[in-house]
């Protein structure tokens, strides 16, 4: 696998064969979604049934760290910025949603099958977010695709669209129906006038159309930028309303999009519904910013759906669900027993969160090179646990709807060297680096050196696209457009630069080593040094961290003391 | 240079590159499933191509059907000869 967007083309005569129905899949998906609500949920106690907590007391496991007070599976799923429901009643949701949207998509006659899954995600996420924010949603992704894909006679009442829609998210809730109802007619009729008399003519013009559809699809850093810079030289910051800020969310997958778009993948008359169909699916909506390139694209997601038989599609998802499960039940736990072990039978001081060890070093505290290794490591395997439970369950989702997306985190525990863990961790958005950055550098610059060539490309994608493109813009989106989040997140430069050197040191040494034919985790005598490397690697991507979650009032300096101290070099005034 | 002895070219690489005991490299051997098998190993196989046969690769002649197999890639370099 080289980069997701390379996929071999599927013909829906292909697809067919692949859409047999076997009921016992069903009942299995069934039953594991059920399982979810059950662990998950409050839905023991309108039902009258033992709660997560006292069945499992009954079996004698009464661990630590893995149910609330709710007495059901504390749980790292959740739905993004809204509060319409609580947490669980979001969950129960989210599951039945799945559930039904599952059904119809596999009982469904073939030509259905996407609408359905695209009309689920937005019924499901109405439910959850409102009418409003998905207007804005929807509106915001309709002027993209009326830009990318420009009208014909027939399908011209898609213009009064986002006019409507997007008069919707701005409007105040409390505005009365009969204007509401004008207004949506008055700028729908408006953004109708516009589109068909004025820009649907200009996008004939080539150059127009190319700066207009990029325009339209990088509206997310344009907005973003423009809004923190302006509330950092004075102004007031602007607050954009949630429908926007989640379509905002899906702007590395339209940046996939549009570079399909661009080399011709696309078809030129794809209909709304095919457009909508690539962003809108149910295995989305949960956390909604966690793995948000997942299905980036119209290229791969379009040649992943019953690209192989559904049924194992299904069982492929099935087995990601039960692992999430896994993952989300224990993470905290796991990581709860490794810092209690190293604090009372080792006796080495850990701490539970990064930011409280780089405030105790700066505050002079001792932090000897156990403890720095220990806290850092710890808490990296707690977030690859909890985002392998969330990122399984999402792309479970994807799958068990007729998806063959691939799985965001693939066990990170067996990298050997640096460039590999970086694809075990975070897939999907190391190939938006790849396709955005790391080609683009690669291809132009350095031609004579390779190594050069490979550090330019590697710093690109995993250094710079990562910090602007991949946090600083994630981070206006999700926090809000304050000038103050750039400047934290820039002072985090070392995390990048040093990952990114990593990167290349492992890839380099991957092109120059002489043993090239053995495969990591080889039963032979080369296995104890696996160990070793796999140690190593996790050790230094924990170490790198130091830089990212840091204390307030620290200075850049500070971090790479600490950083340093990591490897027991004191450089202390 | 002539096809034949590109494809020959390619092959070496490869099995010395990447080397993938117990599969016979041919000329339809699928190249993305057992050869080609992450970015690192796309941009090194540019690298050497570029180097190796004085051509001229462009970020647009990256795609599924160049890298499919040794034929195909064999074709590509003499399509840029």
């Amino acid at each position: 696998m080289i980069g997701l967007g390379f996929q071999k083309p599927i013909s829906d005569k292909e697809r067919e064969k692949n859409n047999q129905n076997r009921h016992g899949f069903v009942l299995a998906t069934l039953a594991v979604l059920g399982i979810f609500i059950y662990l998950f949920t409050e839905i023991y106690h309108p039902l009258g049934i033992i709660s997560p907590k006292d069945f499992a007391n009954n079996f004698g496991f009464t661990l630590k760290h893995v149910f609330d007070s709710d007495e059901n599976v504390d749980c790292e799923i959740y739905i993004s910025n809204t509060s319409l429901f609580s947490n669980d009643q979001e969950r129960l949701i989210l599951f039945l949603g799945s559930a039904i949207a599952f059904l119809l998509a596999y009982y469904l006659p073939f030509k259905l099958k996407r609408a359905a899954l695209t009309f689920s995600f937005l019924t499901i996420v109405i439910i959850l977010y409102g009418i409003r924010p998905i207007a804005g949603l929807l509106g915001s992704h309709i002027i993209v695709y009326l830009i990318l894909h420009p009208l014909n006679l027939n399908r011209k009442f898609l213009a009064w669209l986002p006019g409507s829609f997007i008069y919707l998210t701005f409007s105040e809730p409390s505005s009365l129906i009969p204007a509401v109802i004008f207004n949506t007619v008055f700028f729908g009729y408006l953004s109708f006038f516009c589109y068909w008399f004025i820009l649907r003519n200009l996008l004939d013009k080539d150059k127009f159309h190319r700066v207009t559809g990029t325009i339209a699809v990088q509206s997310a850093g344009i907005i973003t930028l423009l809004g923190s810079s302006i509330e950092g030289l004075g102004g007031s910051e602007w607050k954009l309303p949630l429908g926007i800020l989640l379509f905002f969310f899906h702007w590395r997958r339209l940046f996939i999009y549009h570079m399909d778009f661009k080399s011709g993948r696309i078809p030129k008359d794809l209909t709304l519904l095919s457009y909508l169909s690539i962003f809108f699916s149910p295995g989305q909506i949960a956390n909604w910013s966690w793995g948000s390139s997942i299905g980036q694209g119209y290229s791969y997601t379009n040649d992943r759906f019953y690209n192989k038989d559904k049924n194992q599609l299904v069982l492929d998802g099935l087995k990601l669900l039960g692992w999430s499960i896994f993952y989300l039940a224990i993470g905290d736990w796991i990581k709860y027993n490794l810092i209690y072990y190293a604090r009372h039978e080792m006796g080495i001081p850990v701490f539970w969160r990064l930011r409280e060890l780089s405030c105790h070093f700066i505050d002079g505290g001792q932090a000897p090179v156990l403890t720095i290794w220990f806290s850092c490591l710890f808490d990296q395997i707690k977030w690859f646990l909890l985002m392998t439970g969330v990122l399984h369950f999402k792309v479970g989702i994807w799958k068990i709807c007729g998806y063959d997306i691939e799985p965001n985190m693939n066990r990170p525990w067996l990298a050997t060297n640096l460039a590999n863990l970086w694809g075990r961790i975070t897939l999907h958005y190391r190939d938006f680096l790849i396709r955005c950055f790391y080609y683009p550098v690669f291809f132009r610059f350095f031609k004579k050196n390779l190594y050069l060539r490979l550090f330019a490309a590697i710093m690109a994608s995993a250094g710079f696209g990562n910090l602007f493109w991949g946090n600083i813009i994630r981070r206006w989106i999700g926090r809000g457009l304050e000038w103050r989040y750039a400047i934290g997140l820039l002072k985090t430069w070392p995390h990048f630069v040093t990952l990114g050197f990593g990167i290349w040191v492992s890839a380099v040494w991957q092109l120059i080593k002489k043993d090239k034919t053995r495969k990591p985790w080889t039963l032979d005598r080369k296995l104890p040094l696996d160990l070793i490397s796999m140690y190593i690697t996790l050790q230094y991507y924990s170490l790198t961290h130091v830089f990212f979650y840091t204390c307030s009032r620290g200075t850049v300096w500070d971090f790479w003391r600490l950083f340093f101290a990591g490897f027991g070099i004191n450089l202390d005034p | 240079m002539e096809k034949p002895q590109i494809e020959m070219e390619l092959k070496k690489y490869f099995e010395t590159e990447f080397p993938n005991p117990g599969l016979e490299l041919e000329s339809s051997t699928d190249l993305l499933a057992n050869f080609i098998t992450d970015s690192l190993r796309v941009v090194a196989t540019v690298a050497f191509m570029e180097s190796h046969f004085g051509i001229d690769i462009s970020e647009a002649d990256i795609g599924v059907e160049t890298f499919q197999d040794i034929n195909n890639l064999s074709e590509f370099v003499f399509s840029k000869l």
